[in-house]
């Protein structure tokens, strides 16, 4: 089975965008437009890394990921946040509510992907520890 | 000592020395009892005598001397028969007086005497005295050949003999001058006639009567065989009766004498009175002075009291006023006395003998009166004086001179007594305390006035309370009813205005910082901002309370202060602090609505020119990198801009994000640092830190110094080419801490200096192109300088470093385009717990 990425973006272009690419890259993209929204799906599908912008409707990035993180199920998935929220406090509010990496945006596709392939490698690491 | 070898000089003129110095004491001493303020001195000095010469009892003056003595005298104490009433105070002073006594003790004896006494007084006449009667005695004076002997000189003798009487009968000689040398008679001849003390003649009676009866009873004692002892008995009877009645006689006499006594002590109780009527004016007068809250009244009443209580024919009240004398009031002066104490006169005042400089610029020195002379006053007045010659009393009051009262006596006596002379300094002492008094209540009342207007119309409570157990009010300005709906009379303690009136969310931090002043813990004022409810609309207002303890021997004994309100100024604050947010939230906003698509373009051409998606020419895969930098330049401007916006809204008013705390210096430099060092890397620059262990911490706010620190690190690394060494540098110098960036870079050019720190002053327009382009908005710097002067710092720069000693480091290569920069921020050094 595939590796699989939950996005969580509510910027549709973008969201769409990402999941092309990634997709054509051979990962499995699960789209969620808000917190709830992305806190339901993990729970769902159990992806293997997690992208979550911050500024979300209903519920926001950082609200989720407290949700996620603190779900026993759900807490060791990691959890890379993308936002546009680039100061200081911000960032650190994102690693405070248990955010695993945080990216500000505008983020350069490359940088992007060394750090999918990051999770991804230690993922596999792990794996073959276990196995 | 001469005197008791008077000789006769021969061939007498006008300077033979004739008189001795007593004669002379005689007229000093009278004058010092009768006329106080008569200018002795002055009297000497205008007659061509000395003191020494007056003193010394063994010094004679001429003829021409004591003429000029006597006729300055008689001028200045307006006295025509002073002679005579000089020479009858004789026994009465106090220097000559005991030689009376060596004149003998018997009444006809001293006259007599007189024959022999008179020479050591003077050698001008030839005196002789007879006995021609019961009580009478005769005194023949002549004139010695060429002496010049003036008829004062007789009336002077004359004064003498009378005196001499009442020193022992109480009363003055009754004297019959039967004939005068100086109208065609051969001498000055005195037929003196004086009372007896009756005693002496029953005393006499009495011893010759005990004496007959006692030779009478002896006599027949031993002749008379009818002597028995019963005639002896009735002998002793008679002795006993003529002793008895002599001795009641003296013993009249002695109570005549008591009598005398008496009357002289009525005259001393009445002198009493007098002075006692005196102060009771003086009190009375003061009374009224100080009673007086109008200068203009004062003035009034000033004349009136003298015009009717003191009765003289002429007075004037001048104020001193910006240092000119103006005259108030005045009344029986026949001609304009306004310019009388004008500058000039006072010159000419002063000026004038015997005042010793006694006014300085319109300042007396001594409150003792001025005798204003008639010539004085026509010189100064330019038009010929002819009233009396008044005095001017100086009004002092603490050192200060505030004016002048003029009185002028009536005409029969000119010269003013010691008691009067006291009395009417008092009173211009009096006048001036009142005068002074008069001027502190209108200036008081006036300022009471505008304190009072300036309270009622200050936008504000006045408050004092007492720190009892109710706060109780002692004052609350009126304009309390205004703003709160409650006033003095319905606001009685500040217990319940806390209890009642203060919002009950804001009642617990009120009271303890009050609390605080009551008990004591805290000396400080407060300045309190809370809500309170009004009792009569119930609406919230915001208050301004600001306050303190006042204190009493160290003990707090209440609060007073000023409550304001500021519920206008609370609601436009909330505005300010929403449209603050709103700026704040819309920077925030618009900086992310900025990154969205910014990132979206970052992702695409990212993905793109990584190769991710097909393969594209190399010349495209170079035009997207180029793209791509773009982006990443328009996003650190972005960033730029939302720093700027940050720190303009740290420097108003609403800065309460700025906090400074005490940070460990090394861990902020290692964090910066860590921070950066990927980019440095990337430039294969090396950083290297030199700190100084006496700087354990910096007072800074750690976000915005990290800005700073970070955005001089990203230029040294930008603008120093490849291989460049970056030194991060502490140092505690003179209390100050010196945070320094320093590199071999490219360094900033003469040129440039004074232009870095400007806002949008870009690298670019600095830099030889040959360097490469920078970007950057060149906001950096100059947010950085801004950042470190709310700090209370500076930062400044130095370039090149290559000859100065605290920054030129051997690991640093400098030469060709390494010039090197230093940035320094040096913050005020302040030690733990300090704050």
């Amino acid at each position: 089975m595939s590796y699989t990425i939950l996005l969580v973006e509510d910027y549709d272009s973008f969201s769409s965008y990402l999941n092309k690419r990634l997709t054509q890259l051979g990962y499995t993209v699960i789209l969620a437009e808000s917190g709830e929204e992305a806190v339901r799906k993990t729970e769902e599908h159990a992806p293997d890394l997690i992208l979550m912008d911050i500024k979300l409707p209903v519920m926001d990035g950082i609200e989720a990921c407290k949700k996620i993180k603190s779900n026993k199920l759900t807490k060791h998935i990691p959890l890379i946040f993308i936002s546009a929220k680039h100061q200081e406090g911000e960032i650190k509010e994102g690693y405070a509510a248990g955010g695993d990496n945080y990216l500000v945006k505008p983020i350069l596709f490359p940088v992007l992907m060394e750090e999918i392939n990051r999770w991804e490698e230690k993922a596999k690491n792990k794996l073959q520890m276990n196995g | 000592m001469t005197e008791r070898t008077t000789s006769i000089p021969k061939n007498i003129t006008d300077t033979t020395p004739l008189y001795n110095s007593r004669i002379l004491l005689i007229f000093i001493e009278y004058f010092e009892r009768k006329y106080p303020n008569l200018d002795i001195d002055y009297i000497l000095k205008a007659s061509g005598i000395t003191r020494e010469q007056i003193e010394d009892q063994a010094h004679w003056f001429n003829q021409s001397e004591v003429d000029a003595f006597h006729d300055v005298c008689t001028k200045q104490t307006k006295d025509s028969d002073l002679a005579r009433h000089a020479g009858r105070s004789f026994p009465e002073s106090k220097r000559l007086g005991p030689i009376t006594y060596s004149l003998g003790f018997l009444l006809p004896t001293v006259y007599l005497q007189i024959e022999k006494s008179a020479g050591r007084m003077t050698r001008a006449t030839h005196v002789e005295a007879k006995k021609i009667g019961k009580n009478k005695v005769e005194i023949v004076a002549v004139p010695r050949a060429g002496v010049n002997e003036k008829e004062y000189q007789c009336r002077n003798r004359l004064g003498l003999f009378e005196g001499i009487a009442k020193l022992f009968t109480g009363e003055y000689a009754d004297i019959d001058h039967t004939e005068c040398w100086h109208r065609g008679g051969r001498a000055c001849r005195y037929i003196i006639s004086y009372n007896t003390p009756p005693y002496l003649i029953w005393h006499t009676i009495g011893n010759a009567v005990a004496l007959t009866v006692t030779v009478a009873m002896i006599f027949l004692f031993f002749l008379s065989d009818s002597f028995s002892w019963l005639h002896a008995l009735l002998c002793v009877e008679t002795i006993l009766v003529f002793f008895g009645l002599s001795y009641f006689l003296e013993n009249k006499y002695l109570h005549q004498v008591t009598e005398n006594q008496k009357k002289t002590s009525g005259e001393h109780i009445e002198e009493m009175f007098a002075h006692y009527d005196n102060s009771r004016f003086v009190q009375e007068s003061s009374q009224v002075l100080s009673s007086i809250s109008e200068t203009s009244i004062l003035f009034d009443k000033i004349l009136d009291t003298i015009k009717h209580r003191l009765e003289y024919k002429c007075a004037a009240v001048y104020l001193k006023q910006k240092g000119v004398f103006n005259l108030k009031n005045s009344y029986g002066f026949d001609i304009d006395i306004t310019d009388l104490l004008s500058h000039d006169n006072l010159e000419n005042i002063n000026r004038s003998p015997h005042m010793n400089h006694r006014i300085v610029s319109g300042e007396f020195f001594s409150p003792a009166p001025i005798h204003l002379k008639k010539d004085i006053l026509t010189e100064l007045l330019g038009t010929e004086w002819t009233g009396e010659e008044p005095f001017l009393f100086p009004m002092i009051f603490q050192n200060e001179t505030v004016g002048a009262l003029i009185f002028g006596k009536q005409k029969e006596d000119a010269l003013m007594t010691v008691t009067e002379l006291n009395l009417l300094e008092a009173f211009a002492n009096q006048t001036a305390i009142g005068i002074t008094n008069t001027n502190i209540y209108q200036k008081l009342a006036i300022r009471e006035k505008q304190y009072k207007n300036i309270i009622q119309n200050l936008n504000a409570v006045i408050y004092k309370y007492y720190n009892d157990g109710d706060k109780s009010i002692d004052f609350i300005s009126q304009r309390s009813m205004d703003l709160f709906g409650f006033s003095s009379y319905t606001f009685t303690s500040f217990t319940s205005y806390y209890e009642n009136i203060v919002h009950p969310d804001d009642r617990g931090y009120c009271l303890s910082e009050i609390n605080k002043r009551l008990h004591h813990q805290s000396k400080d004022y407060f300045r309190l901002e809370y809500r309170i409810i009004t009792p009569s609309t119930r609406k919230e207002k915001w208050i301004w309370d600001v306050g303190g303890p006042i204190t009493e021997n160290g003990q707090c004994i209440g609060i007073e202060g000023f409550l304001v309100d500021i519920t206008e100024r609370k609601k436009s604050e909330n505005i300010l602090i929403e449209s603050e947010k709103m700026k704040s939230d819309f920077i925030t906003t618009a900086s992310h609505e900025l990154r969205t698509p910014l990132n979206m373009m970052a992702v695409n051409i990212s993905a793109l020119a990584g190769g991710y998606i097909d393969d594209l020419p190399d010349e495209a895969i170079d035009d997207l990198k180029l793209a791509e930098r773009s982006i990443q330049h328009m996003t650190s401007i972005v960033d730029e801009l939302l720093d700027l916006s940050k720190i303009e809204s740290h420097n108003g008013e609403n800065s309460n994000n700025f906090k400074v705390n005490q940070e460990s210096a090394q861990e902020v430099i290692g964090e910066v640092i860590s921070e950066v060092e990927k980019t440095a890397h990337e430039h294969h620059h090396c950083i290297k830190q030199r700190l100084d262990n006496r700087l354990d911490t910096i007072h800074i706010n750690k976000t915005s110094f990290r800005q700073v620190l970070i955005n001089l690190l990203n230029n040294a690394i930008k603008y120093t080419p490849k291989n460049g060494g970056i030194i991060v540098k502490t140092e505690l110098k003179d209390d100050k801490a010196l945070i320094s960036v320093i590199d071999n870079g490219y360094g900033v050019p003469g040129w440039a200096q004074d232009k870095i720190f400007d806002k949008f002053y870009q690298a670019d327009n600095i830099l030889p192109k040959r360097y490469g382009k920078f970007g950057g908005m060149g906001i950096g710097l100059s947010v950085s300088k801004v950042i470190i002067e709310q700090h209370g710092g500076t930062l400044s720069f130095i370039s090149p470093i290559t000859d100065h000693p605290d920054y030129r480091f051997d690991d640093l290569e400098l030469g060709g385009d390494r010039k090197g920069s230093a940035f320094i921020i040096a913050l005020d050094h302040k030690k733990r717990g300090e704050q």
